[in-house]
């Protein structure tokens, strides 16, 4: 009997304790608010290009990916395949990009990056050069006067219209005209008649608070 | 129900044991804590109208009540922005009612904050101090003893039963957040714990 007292006394405390907790676990009432976030994404985008150059370079020989419909579905894209066949030194190309700030934040767009696919190392033997121009808040660049974007030929690039210096700060759907002569040099030795793929990647990033 | 069923068994265990000194059996009624979110408010924001169908709450930003199927009362707020950019803020006022019973009493309330990792697949606490370290989110917040938020909850204060008090929430994602978070998607839990303050 004795015995049993003591294991008594050891046995009630040791089942009041886990009943103290239980009872203090549900003395506890709560309320929640649960928050989910997606950041934004920087979204200035290639919404329109253009590729000029003399007939001699353009018959059938440039093609572009995305093309004008598919660019026109996609809503846009980051970058720009092009591929020709290169049929003499001094051969050049004029690609306009309409880029445009799609998202709500302001962004920074800097020079583009070319990747050249270069089975025969031709890379070192091209030169780029960009040629800015905004931004415009609407569609102003297709009237503005010289020639931006509507209405210009090869002959008359670059624009003779105000540049812009790089990065270019494009707020909330603001738009940048962005020239890029691509040019094989004269003095390229050769063999002729290569096929070339060049892909232009827009780089833009956030823009920081004024 | 538990409770009391627990207190029996012991106490049944106990008369058993020591049947000649133990004659008094003790019955216990467990108080109640009862706290319900009566109403929110969305006191500021600049959530955009992205994509300009004039609708924002309900769109970009939409607050979806969680109720207590048991009992018809709002026990969570389920709050989604999408997007949210740099600059971005929304600051949110929840009503909550110590809700009067036979049972109730008082209580202490404070809250924890809580990150959903998707690596663990689990809630996991988190500082203010990581919010704003981690994700670039700066996170104020205080209990009010009024809706207008000029009454701050004195540390330690006891609510009773049938009172309101309030919470008030600040959030914003830093202007200089940086570029890495973009697409990303986070969640947060505030639970708001309402305690027995004692005797």
């Amino acid at each position: 009997m004795a015995n049993g007292k003591i294991i008594t006394l050891l046995i009630i405390p040791l089942l009041l304790i886990p009943t103290i907790s239980y009872v203090y676990a549900h003395w506890t009432d709560t309320v929640f608010k649960q928050y989910k976030f997606r950041f934004f994404c920087v979204e200035s985008e290639i919404k329109s290009y253009k590729v000029l150059t003399e007939r001699k370079y353009n018959d059938d020989k440039i093609t572009v990916y995305p093309t004008a419909e598919e660019l026109e579905e996609m809503g846009g894209t980051s970058t720009l395949q092009i591929s020709s066949i290169i049929p003499e030194p001094g051969w050049y190309i004029w690609i306009g990009l309409v880029i445009h700030n799609q998202g709500i934040p302001p962004v920074l767009v800097d020079e583009p990056t070319f990747e050249f696919s270069d089975p025969n190392g031709v890379a070192d033997w091209f030169t780029h050069t960009e040629y800015y121009y905004g931004p415009f808040n609407k569609g102003e660049f297709a009237t503005a006067d010289p020639y931006v974007w509507d209405g210009i030929k090869y002959y008359e690039l670059p624009p003779d219209y105000p540049q812009t210096t790089p990065p270019v700060r494009l707020e909330h759907c603001e738009k940048l005209i962005l020239w890029i002569k691509l040019e094989l040099s004269a003095e390229y030795p050769g063999p002729m008649d290569f096929s070339l793929q060049i892909a232009i990647k827009l780089t833009s990033a956030l823009a920081p608070t004024p | 129900m538990l409770v009391p069923m627990l207190l029996i068994t012991i106490s049944a265990f106990a008369y058993a044991q020591w049947s000649t000194q133990l004659t008094c059996l003790t019955t216990l009624t467990t108080a109640q804590e009862d706290i319900e979110i009566t109403n929110w408010t969305i006191n500021y924001t600049n959530t955009p109208d992205i994509n300009s169908n004039g609708v924002i709450l309900g769109d970009e930003l939409t607050i979806i009540e969680v109720i207590d199927p048991t009992n018809g009362q709002i026990i969570g707020l389920d709050i989604t922005a999408d997007p949210v950019f740099p600059g971005w803020v929304l600051h949110l006022i929840l009503e909550i009612y110590n809700r009067p019973s036979p049972y109730s009493v008082n209580v202490n309330v404070s809250y924890t904050l809580y990150c959903w990792n998707e690596t663990t697949q689990q809630w996991e606490q988190i500082t203010e101090e990581n919010l704003q370290n981690l994700f670039s989110i700066t996170y104020l917040d205080g209990f009010y003893l009024d809706p207008d938020l000029t009454q701050p909850m004195p540390s330690n204060y006891i609510v009773s039963p049938d009172q309101y008090f309030y919470k008030s929430e600040y959030l914003k994602l830093n202007e200089d957040a940086p570029p890495t978070l973009q697409g990303q998607s986070i969640e947060i839990k505030v639970e708001i714990y309402a305690e027995w303050a004692g005797v």
